[in-house]
């Protein structure tokens, strides 16, 4: 499942980065496979995402959320 | 120069790195609690013992890889280690309460083999939150000094001191950021661009410089085809790699007692992100700040003002009859006066402001905010300056270098200085008194109200010009946003008080020497002329023979204004302003006011006193000024609004001009900036003059 899809207030698993332009820079904030993560929010209209990896408090847009694969 | 030592701060952003920087130097730079608020090299300096110390704070990076105009500045810095001012040691400030993810950017600098001392900053807040951190066992698995400080309760800084002097000793890894199969090749490019640094090779593979040479381009791009090397997964393992590696490391040193217990920061979020009262909220608290800005200056002001006029009498007592008591009561104290009694405001406004940065709020308005800034062809990130254009454009244009996108910055800069910067205050504030009255409206002053208003004017011409330069302008790169939220602090006393401080003397030296200056130049002007200044007083005296002693007074005094140069000079530039509804003397005030806004109220309260016995506060004097063609008040309500709008949309500061050329690097968008606002500001107020009058 994308990370866009995951619901609000739940605890989940990355498993995946995609290949994007973005992926290394995610992943230099800690958006690892193998990162448990929180979803503490989501902004409305479409708006951005906020999740927490482990102390990290991380906000990203829905366009860099598609390439985080979840479960 | 045996004992000079230059020592670096480097971290990731908002880790305390300028708090730190500022008590080991006893200076004041600005801090806030959100990434992003140094965006440029500063110096400072410390005596230890019989050595001398330069310590050199730098904007947060998140990594080796820049992707912003402040972290590019940064990167640079550290690999240009053939420069005269490359640092002897590296202090590498990290957060206590996010080592694992502060320590990547460790590990990426200890590779590069500069000498290294690991600060762990916000202890204070560890140890509340129950972080415990093992500086022993850091040490012995990361080889460098680690020590453990706060940069707001100064614990741990005596000490830091001491492990400035000796001799830091660099680190010694082999290869871990690359599979082992890859770091053949990176030892092997490392031999052709004869870089002994494996790590810095490294660097130059997987990304290109600025400062990158036309060989070393080529060199790359041979190396990167003969081996078919994938730059993009070389980048990604090496995350993957040091993250393993560190994990591993902070896993033994780190234990956390009672997690998330009393989590502040989750809490408040759920409210102040809330998707309504998210952003009720936001709206709310710039309505609050907009409206003490207002209010609670008031009193203060009033005094002020009552003081200077006070204070002119009594000179104009004591001081003997005559030319240089008038440069002095007539010129130079209502100039400055007129600037002063702003004081009050400007310091709540930056107070408030600052109280803003520091509570860690600023990257929630971003966060709510990217969507729609999207649309009008800016970033959430646009926000901070946008927000800070509030107090003052310079600044504000400058923090733009932290948007990474080139268009979305260009067009940030460009709107900016259209929000209403606090030198636009005391414009307002003057001409709002002579067409509102001071009534309350429910429970808002009426005054306040039509200050807001003109605050929201700002705001809306920024996004309505946005718009149009999103319209125009191509994208050349995809934009994105990945954003680090800070916790929510308690605002440090210390950092605010010395943020209100700083600008208030700003305030009062930038516009202190100008006015100064100003109402020296206009007096001097305004009481000399050519031969009818000169026959001024006999011609009135001979054409008005009935009226008493104190009328005739006025009108020669109005009479010898109009003939003297100043006079001259403002009737040349009537013909311009006329359609706009202003006066020659207007005219004057808004050429004298071109370098900066708030110059208008001192030139202002120095025109209208030449010449005048009384001691009037400023906007009793204006409200009492007369045509002298048509003997109607000078500032109807049409003049009075037309000036409003003119002053909302020029640029008129010199130093948001020079930030702009400085940051963009191109006369074309200084011109456009220049030429667009000054266009907006001419037509607008025309239109309402005409349309009111
Ligand atoms: N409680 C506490 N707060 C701190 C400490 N050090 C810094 N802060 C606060 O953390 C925030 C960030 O501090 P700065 O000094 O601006 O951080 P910086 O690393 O210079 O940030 P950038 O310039 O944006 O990279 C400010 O609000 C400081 O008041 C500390 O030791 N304890
Ligand atoms: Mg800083």
């Amino acid at each position: 499942m994308k990370l866009t899809d995951f619901e609000v207030n739940k605890k989940g698993i990355i498993t995946e980065i995609l290949d994007n332009p973005v992926a290394s820079k995610l992943m230099e904030y800690g958006i690892l496979p193998g990162a448990s993560f929180y979803v503490l929010n989501k902004a409305s209209f479409n708006g951005p995402i906020f999740i927490r990896v482990g102390s990290n408090r991380i906000v990203l847009r829905r366009t860099e959320a598609a390439a985080v694969i979840v479960e | 120069m045996e004992n000079f030592r230059r020592i670096a701060l480097v971290g990731n952003p908002n880790v305390g790195k300028t708090s730190l920087f500022n008590k080991l130097c006893g200076l004041n730079q600005k801090t806030g609690n959100y990434p992003g608020v140094t965006i440029d090299k500063k110096r400072g300096q410390l005596q230890l013992a019989d050595h001398k110390i330069e310590i050199i704070d730098l904007p947060g990076i998140n990594s080796l890889y820049p992707n912003s105009g402040d972290e590019e500045l940064v990167v640079n810095y550290l690999l240009n280690n053939s420069s005269e001012d490359f640092p002897d040691t590296i202090v590498m400030v990290v957060s206590a309460l996010n080592l694992k993810r502060n320590l990547y950017l460790f590990d990426q600098l200890s590779d590069l083999g500069i000498p290294l001392i690991l600060a762990i900053n916000m202890t204070d807040l560890a140890e509340k939150r129950g972080i415990a951190i093992d500086a022993h066992l850091l040490s012995a698995e990361l080889g460098v000094p680690v020590i453990k400080i706060s940069a707001r309760s100064e614990q741990g800084i005596d000490k830091l001191k001491q492990l400035l002097l000796p001799e830091a000793a660099s680190v010694n890894k082999t290869i871990h950021y690359a599979e082992e199969d890859n770091r053949d090749l990176i030892h092997q490019f490392s031999k052709i661009i004869h870089c002994k640094n494996e790590y810095r090779a490294f660097l130059f593979l997987t990304q290109e410089f600025h400062f990158t040479t036309p060989e070393l381009r080529r060199q790359r791009i041979d190396f990167i085809n003969a081996n078919e090397i994938d730059i993009r997964k070389w980048k990604v393992n090496e995350s993957i790699l040091r993250y393993r590696y560190l994990s591993a490391i902070v896993k033994r040193a780190v234990v956390i007692e009672k997690q998330n217990a009393r989590d502040f920061t989750t809490k408040a979020d759920k409210v102040l992100l809330h998707p309504v009262w998210g952003y009720a909220f936001f709206l709310l608290i710039l309505f609050s700040i907009f409206q003490s800005v207002f209010w609670l200056a008031a009193y203060p002001m009033d005094w002020i003002d009552s003081a200077f006029s006070w204070f002119s009498g009594l000179v104009n007592d004591w001081m003997p009859e005559g030319y240089f008591s008038r440069l002095v009561t007539e010129g130079l104290i209502p100039g400055i006066g007129g600037v002063v009694i702003f004081v009050p405001q400007i310091a709540i406004l930056f107070l408030l402001f600052s109280v803003l940065e520091e509570s860690g709020y600023m990257p929630r308005i971003v966060y709510l905010m990217d969507r729609l800034m999207q649309r009008f062809g800016m970033s959430g990130k646009s926000i901070v300056p946008l927000i800070s254009g509030f107090a003052c454009a310079v600044p504000a244009i400058m923090s733009a270098r932290t948007i990474e996108n080139k268009k979305e910055r260009l067009i940030t800069i460009l709107v900016t200085p259209l929000l209403t910067c606090s030198a636009r205050i005391p414009v307002y504030v003057v001409v709002i008194a002579l067409i509102v009255p001071d009534e309350m409206m429910g429970v808002f002053n009426a005054r306040g109200i039509a200050l807001m208003a003109l605050y929201l004017l700002g705001a809306l011409m920024a996004m309505i010009a946005a718009w149009v330069f999103h319209k125009l302008l191509k994208n050349e790169f995809k934009s994105y946003l990945i954003l680090e939220m800070p916790e929510y602090l308690v605002p440090g006393l210390r950092n605010i008080l010395i943020s209100v401080w700083t600008s208030v003397r700003a305030f009062l030296w930038n516009a202190g020497k100008i006015i100064v200056a100003t109402s020296i130049i206009l007096f001097v002007l305004a009481t000399n002329g050519l031969d009818d200044f000169k026959n001024a007083e006999k011609q009135v005296t001979e054409t008005y023979t009935q009226l008493p002693a104190d009328e005739l007074q006025v009108l020669i005094a109005a009479r010898q204004l109009e003939t003297s140069f100043l006079g001259m000079i403002g009737r040349s530039i009537e013909p311009a302003i006329r359609p706009l509804g202003y006066d020659w003397k207007i005219g004057i005030a808004i050429l004298s006011s071109l370098s900066a806004r708030e110059v208008f109220v001192g030139t202002i309260s120095t025109i209208y006193s030449i010449g005048s016995e009384e001691e009037l506060k400023i906007t009793d004097r204006l409200r009492q000024e007369k045509n002298s063609n048509t003997g109607l008040p000078v500032f109807t309500v049409a003049t009075c609004v037309s000036l409003l709008l003119f002053y909302a949309f020029s640029l008129q500061c010199l130093s948001t001009v020079a930030v702009t050329y400085k940051e963009t690097q191109s006369l074309r968008w200084t011109l456009i900036q220049f030429f667009y606002m000054t266009a907006l500001a001419y037509f607008a107020a025309l239109i309402a003059y005409q349309i009111l009058s």
